[in-house]
């Protein structure tokens, strides 16, 4: 018979309760350890199924009703695209500046004193192009926009709103987040478009700065002769990957149930863990990809 | 006289609908499963023919709202079989589906659920704009007429948040109204209204339900849930009552019969919510 422990006794003494310490330190804390690890594993499971089972629903919708009430949907996705875009342009563009002058630039200068000017195209295109550019980008994104979708979709579904829309005949999944989706992806592409830009250009202002022998051509026909057609084409690729899947994550953790007040704080850690997460395994699969190529 | 229904608020009507019952419930059940196994309304058998006017009473949280939403295809019923305009809702497809709840219209209590980041005109258009795939300038006069109807044409452009909450549930009637539904579910529409909104509800409701509306095409059958009988009182109105887990069919309003929760929803003191 397995003997059962209570770390904790069921009754009180003088009103205070009593800890049965050596329950406690008999108690199989390995077993709960893995217990705890267990749960949270099936928790994040069950959480990433539901959250394929609604990227899958938002797509279907996408495709069933591409050509539906796009006079209502289309302003809903240049809202989106000023607000996650156009609005972020400072932010990303003085991040991108920073980066080129910070790392970029020391890596030029690095590189040149060791006499190795002609791998600055494929490190840049490495490191800039395929790598920070998109995931610097995506987070910008998901700071700025994914956090405040999660509130915002979060109240209308606590004030009743996405039950109006359905007796109204709309579709919440097409009004409220395929907007979101289509325009953060859009979004997001062409940030990492203007970050990877002014990247490339601070980083070699630094370089030029320090004095650094390399030429404006020959950093510039460097990083033209580094890139091939595939970069472009999983470039745009991964960007509006990551701006889709900030929008999902963003929209599941808002819409998923309605949220009292003392939960936004964590459905909103929810959907930037979860989103950073989703984003970060993307990026292995395209890492994959660039090897093999 | 009301006029027709228009063509565009009603979908091609596919073989086997009838204009018998536009809505009916045969054994259904309403609200979750309690853990007990009994839902929270059980046994719904209620058939609603075109150019009825029901009104639902009950006690506050007797689960008016929740069978009200179920009638109207918003929640799905937890057993049983709804029909509505005369098909399976279980067996019709999500295009199907929609096009049917197009015929239904719902004003949701407290305000109507507007969308606060849309102004009281967009709210009011936006399902015009929404099945229509237009601009709101091109739903412009519809619009207009149901905001003129509403009195609410001076604040077309202030948003939800601005308004007072009577004036708020105005603008989601409205906005219920834009897609002509032949069926208006109202849930409890004078909950937390003083003496002159209620007046006007009252008003705008007789003349509905009479076809006198200053609207095109408004519904001839309306579904009211309401937890105060007094200011009900009134001929052809049909009733119901939601007591102790059961939905009872008592007739006609006039001639109901004197029992207990009757005389106490007649004599309920207003605005109990």
């Amino acid at each position: 018979m397995v003997p059962t422990f209570s770390p904790v006794d069921k009754g009180r003494a003088n009103g205070r309760r009593l800890v049965n310490l050596p329950a406690v330190l008999e108690s199989a804390l390995p077993r709960s350890y893995t217990d705890a690890a267990g749960r949270w594993l099936l928790d994040a499971a069950a959480t990433a199924r539901q959250i394929l089972a609604f990227a899958l629903i938002t797509l279907g919708v996408m495709a069933t009703r591409f050509r539906r009430a796009r006079a209502t949907v289309r302003p809903l996705i240049a809202a989106q695209i000023a607000r996650s875009g156009i609005r972020l342009l400072p932010m990303v563009g003085f991040l991108a500046v920073a980066l080129g002058f910070v790392v970029i630039g020391q890596m030029v200068a690095l590189l040149s004193h060791v006499g190795a000017q002609n791998l600055v195209g494929m490190v840049m295109v490495t490191t800039v192009v395929r790598e920070l550019g998109p995931l610097v980008t995506a987070l910008v994104v998901l700071l700025r926009v994914g956090a405040a979708t999660v509130i915002e979709l979060g109240t209308a579904r606590a004030l009743g709103e996405v039950e109006a829309l359905e007796a109204l005949g709309i579709d919440p999944i097409h009004y409220l987040v395929v907007p979101r989706v289509v325009g953060l992806a859009i979004a997001t592409a062409t940030l990492t478009v203007y970050f990877i830009l002014a990247t490339v250009f601070s980083g070699y202002l630094f370089a030029f700065v320090q004095d650094v022998p390399l030429t404006p051509g020959e950093y510039f026909s460097q990083i033209a002769l580094a890139l091939r057609w595939e970069d472009f084409v999983l470039l745009a690729l991964k960007s509006l990957s990551f701006g889709g899947i900030v929008a999902i994550v963003s929209s599941f953790q808002g819409l998923a149930r309605p949220l009292q007040l003392t939960e936004v704080s964590r459905a909103t850690t929810n959907a930037v863990v979860a989103s950073t997460l989703a984003c970060v395994a993307l990026d292995a699969l395209f890492i994959v990809v660039y090897l093999l190529m | 006289m009301k006029p027709p229904a228009p063509a565009t608020a009603t979908p091609a009507d596919p073989a086997g609908e009838t204009d018998a019952a536009l809505i009916e419930l045969r054994d259904v059940a309403v609200g979750a499963r309690a853990p007990a196994g009994r839902f929270l309304i059980e046994a719904v058998d209620w058939s609603v023919a075109r150019d009825e006017f029901w009104l639902v009473a009950g006690l506050p949280g007797c689960g008016k709202s929740l069978l009200l939403q179920t009638a109207a295809g918003l929640l799905p019923p937890g057993r049983g079989s709804l029909r509505l305009c005369g098909r399976e809702v279980a067996a019709l497809s999500e295009t199907e589906f929609a096009g049917v709840r197009r015929r239904i219209g719902f004003v949701f209590p407290d305000g109507g659920r507007l969308f606060n980041d849309l102004t009281v005109a967009q709210n009011v258009g936006l399902p015009l704009c929404y099945q229509r795939d237009c601009s709101l300038d091109a739903v412009a006069e519809p619009v207009g007429e149901l905001l003129e109807w509403a009195g609410l044409a001076a604040f077309a452009n202030a948003e939800p948040s601005r308004l007072g909450r009577s004036f708020r549930q105005r603008a989601a009637a409205a906005r219920a109204l834009a897609l002509e539904p032949e069926v208006l579910f109202l849930d409890n529409p004078l909950s937390g209204l003083d003496a002159g909104q209620s007046r006007w509800w009252l008003n705008a409701i007789e003349q509905l339900a009479g076809g006198r509306a200053a609207i095109r095409h408004g519904p001839s059958t309306l579904i009211v849930a309401v937890d105060d009988l007094r200011p009900w009182r009134g001929p052809g109105r049909q009733l119901a009552l939601i007591q102790e887990n059961r939905w009872r069919r008592l007739g006609d309003l006039a001639t109901a019969g004197d029992e207990p929760l009757l005389r106490e929803l007649l004599a309920k003191p207003a605005a109990s919510g």
